[in-house]
């Protein structure tokens, strides 16, 4: 892929991924193929501080690990009242980084 | 999250929860009186497994009835309670990830659509009833 595109992928997403993995995606994004880019600018990728807040208002029903597709946890806190109110607030520490993993696992499976 | 973390994860989340439910069978009047569930304490009302502690020692004193009237997430959480560490334990001594592998499928399948909307619409009315049993 034209560096042009990737630079401006990166510019444009980099607020979904951890910093770290910005080189990596890099160099993945220069092996892949031109026409996954459209697929890949079509992905629908969750905004970190989004979820932040929803982790904030609704944590306790689990609605911030559904919304990243983290089901099975979702559906654990949402049966436990967040984990006694431990796990709600432990995960407004997580969920940031959380969401940036599940981001680039999501990319990574177009990229790949 | 991967099998190592998850394990250690679920391992304590079980602990607690065991630790939670005899502190609450040995202590009932101290225990009553706490508040653990975030949404009760900000909104007054209570969520949809708000109960389910009362259930769940329902369960346990074979008072079904009763833990069905509390909560029946009480139900799914005292399988857990039995469950869950005997699994996760049997998997650690056996080098085995049986719990991992079928918690990646059950995950998949709860995600589908016909399955994912019953289960909305049965946590839904399951809080509806809450709320209605908290305002009687």
């Amino acid at each position: 892929m034209e560096q042009q595109k990737i630079d401006m992928y990166l510019v444009t997403n980099a607020k979904y991924f951890e910093s770290h993995l910005i080189p990596h995606i890099s160099e993945s994004l220069a092996r892949m193929d031109d026409s996954r880019y459209i697929v890949l600018q079509s992905m629908g990728l969750k905004d970190p501080t989004t979820i932040l807040i929803i982790s904030i208002l609704c944590g306790s029903l689990g609605i911030d690990r559904f919304m990243i597709g983290d089901t099975g946890m979702g559906i654990g806190k949402l049966l436990t009242c967040g984990g006694f109110g431990i796990w709600t607030i432990v995960d407004w520490f997580l969920i940031q980084g959380r969401t940036r993993e599940l981001n680039f696992q999501k990319v990574q499976r177009v990229m790949m | 999250m991967n099998r190592e973390r998850s394990y250690i994860f679920l391992l304590l989340a079980s602990v607690a929860g065991i630790a939670w439910v005899v502190a609450n069978v040995a202590a009932p009047h101290a225990m009553g009186s706490v508040i653990v569930c975030p949404f009760r304490a900000a909104t007054g009302l209570p969520c949809p497994a708000c109960g389910s502690t009362h259930a769940v020692i329902k369960v346990f004193s074979l008072n079904w009835q009763g833990a069905l009237y509390d909560n029946p997430v009480g139900f799914i959480l005292a399988a857990g309670l039995i469950i869950l560490p005997v699994w996760l334990l049997y998997d650690v001594v056996k080098k085995k990830s049986t719990f991992y592998d079928r918690y990646i499928q059950a995950e998949a399948f709860v995600c589908r659509r016909w399955v994912a909307l019953p289960l909305v619409a049965l946590v839904t009315a399951n809080w509806i009833w809450n709320i209605y049993k908290h305002t009687l």
